[in-house]
């Protein structure tokens, strides 16, 4: 079976089961919006947030809620083995993590679609304004995010500590995602908008984005195999 | 950073006064960094007026950033060295032992 | 390995010596003339820097080479770069902000090359918790995390011209005039020697603790 079909098949998998809970897309969904308004309550002054505000927030948000989704997804795994079951099927290593990988994206995918609007209703973010910019950062940085995240949270699986060790491995990596991710949007939400700045951020997120996915793939086979 | 009006002009007009107060040095980008660190300076608020010819930096005394900074690369590094030699010597003086102790079990 | 240990005393030496006369080199350079005296903690401060990438490196490719070959040696490398990362990076966040309090005024300021020297950093650090507290196996996740962390550095340097920054940018170091170029050569040769060595051992002394854990286990048979 090719590769594609096989990482299809593992989303679908992975789909369909929170279909039937749905327990990973309300939680992740809550978090998301729990963080906002504690970000909210740290930052609002007479009433409204700095000027950069709502796009840190936002991506903080993402960030958080898209670690402890990482964490869940993977714990499911654990507990009914399925993660080695999955290894051990006769299929191509690299297909699991592109499975997993597109499951994370369309769960993420779902909470963004609800929490961009709710954080543009709260803070009065211009998501119209340029509103296929706003989506392109929004996906190249949270494909960054999970393609980085995916790989780390499938290694940590069998590891001790793995629940804090997730965050504290993926953080570091992960963060000139985020400051474009912040920046670009920004650039986007700001009172001037300065459009090129924000192409810039893009084009970083997809650079990255193209070299951190393809060594997250080449690396997923020798990591989980022991 | 955001200033009044006015507060700019009397910025620009203390960079004026910096920049012909100071010959310049050879290197063609250090201009650059005195220019930007020059509006760092004189972006922060000030209470009085300090006149052009007094620089900001000499506020503060260097010799003691200076010598912390030295002293602590120093120790870091002679620490970490000798850290790893007190190490090292103990693990080889262990398998020392160990293998003395293997040689006693195969002979008898 | 057999010629690195014969290396590793002759790297170490010359380190010494060139340490050794470093200060005598650095106080005839002259001051710099805005920020006069405390530049000189440059002299240090941008080799030390530069260590710390090349421990990235070293970290990054002896983690790649672990994780398709798992020779042992590979992973001690791999984890002596990452000690030597954090140490050489304690060195740069700790005299960076000494230069720039008195420079700018400010302990910390968040632009790209020090916000992200300080991820670096951080991506090795994290390195360390995953190898000391992620229990067995931890060595082939830290290659992971060992070459990810080499391949962030292109984007440190991608940020430093994509970001507005009052961090001096590379410029200075080729415009250097040459009487701070000589004293600015010496002491990041006398960095690089000791890199070396401090590699060298750091990786000699893992080798050896390994050795010293199977003779254990043989003793237990």
């Amino acid at each position: 079976m090719s590769l594609l079909r096989v990482a299809w098949l593992i989303a679908r998998k992975d789909l369909l089961v929170e279909a039937r809970s749905r327990e990973l897309a309300s939680t992740t969904l809550f978090f998301a919006v729990a963080s906002v308004l504690v970000f909210a309550f740290a930052l609002v002054r007479d009433g409204a947030v700095p000027a950069d505000a709502p796009a840190g927030i936002l991506w903080v948000a993402i960030a958080f809620s898209g670690t402890l989704a990482l964490g869940r997804a993977f714990e499911r795994e654990r507990q009914s083995e399925t993660l080695r079951a999955l290894l051990l099927s006769p299929v191509e290593r690299p297909a699991v993590y592109v499975g997993k990988l597109l499951a994370l994206l369309l769960l993420m995918a779902g909470v963004e679609a609800v929490l961009v609007p709710i954080v543009a209703l709260l803070f009065g973010a211009p998501i119209g304004r340029a509103p296929w910019l706003l989506f392109a950062l929004l996906a190249t940085g949270t494909l960054g995010f999970a393609a980085v995240g995916t790989l780390f949270a499938a290694m940590l699986v069998r590891a001790r500590s793995r629940d804090v060790l997730l965050p504290v491995v993926l953080y570091p990596i992960a963060v000139p995602v985020i400051i474009a991710g912040v920046r670009g949007t920004s650039a986007v939400f700001a009172a001037e908008p300065d459009f090129a700045s924000a192409q810039t951020w893009l084009t970083m997120l997809v650079l990255f984005d193209a070299v951190f996915v393809t060594l997250a793939f080449w690396t997923f086979e020798p990591v989980m195999s022991d | 950073m955001q200033m009044h009006p006015t507060e700019i002009a009397t910025a620009l007009a203390n960079l004026q006064q910096m920049t012909l107060a100071i010959e310049t040095p050879p290197g063609e980008s250090i201009p650059g960094i005195r220019l930007q660190q020059m509006t760092l300076a004189v972006q922060t608020p000030q209470s009085e007026f300090i006149p052009g010819s007094q620089l900001p930096t000499e506020v503060l005394p260097a010799t003691p950033f200076v010598f912390i900074a030295y002293a602590f690369v120093w120790v870091a590094l002679i620490g970490y060295l000798f850290g790893l030699w007190r190490k090292l010597t103990r693990v080889e003086r262990e398998l020392a032992q160990v293998a003395t102790r293997v040689e006693g079990r195969r002979t008898p | 390995m057999r010629l690195a240990d014969r290396a590793m005393p002759v790297l170490l030496v010359v380190a010494a010596v060139m340490f050794a006369a470093a200060p005598f080199l650095i106080d005839a350079a002259p001051e710099e003339s805005t920020m006069g005296l405390v530049q000189k903690i440059f002299y240090f401060h941008v080799p030390a820097a530069m260590m710390t990438f090349a421990g990235a490196f070293a970290c990054g490719l002896a983690s790649a080479a672990f994780l398709w070959r798992r020779r042992p040696e590979a992973d001690h490398l791999a984890l002596a770069g990452a000690e030597l990362v954090v140490l050489f990076g304690v060195i740069v966040l700790v005299t960076g902000p000494l230069w720039a309090r008195k420079a700018w005024g400010v302990w910390w300021q968040w632009d790209a090359r020090l916000t992200i020297t300080l991820v670096m950093w951080m991506v090795f650090v994290s390195y360390m918790l995953l190898r000391r507290f992620g229990g067995p196996g931890s060595e082939v996740l830290a290659a992971a995390v060992g070459v990810f962390g080499m391949v962030l550095v292109p984007f440190v340097y991608l940020s430093v011209h994509l970001w507005r920054t009052i961090h001096p940018t590379t410029n200075v170091i080729r415009s250097l005039p040459p009487e701070m170029r000589w004293p600015f050569l010496w002491c990041t040769v006398a960095f690089l020697f000791l890199f070396a060595a401090l590699l060298i051992a750091r990786a000699r002394l893992e080798t050896a603790r390994a050795a010293l854990e199977r003779a254990y286990l043989a003793l237990e048979d």
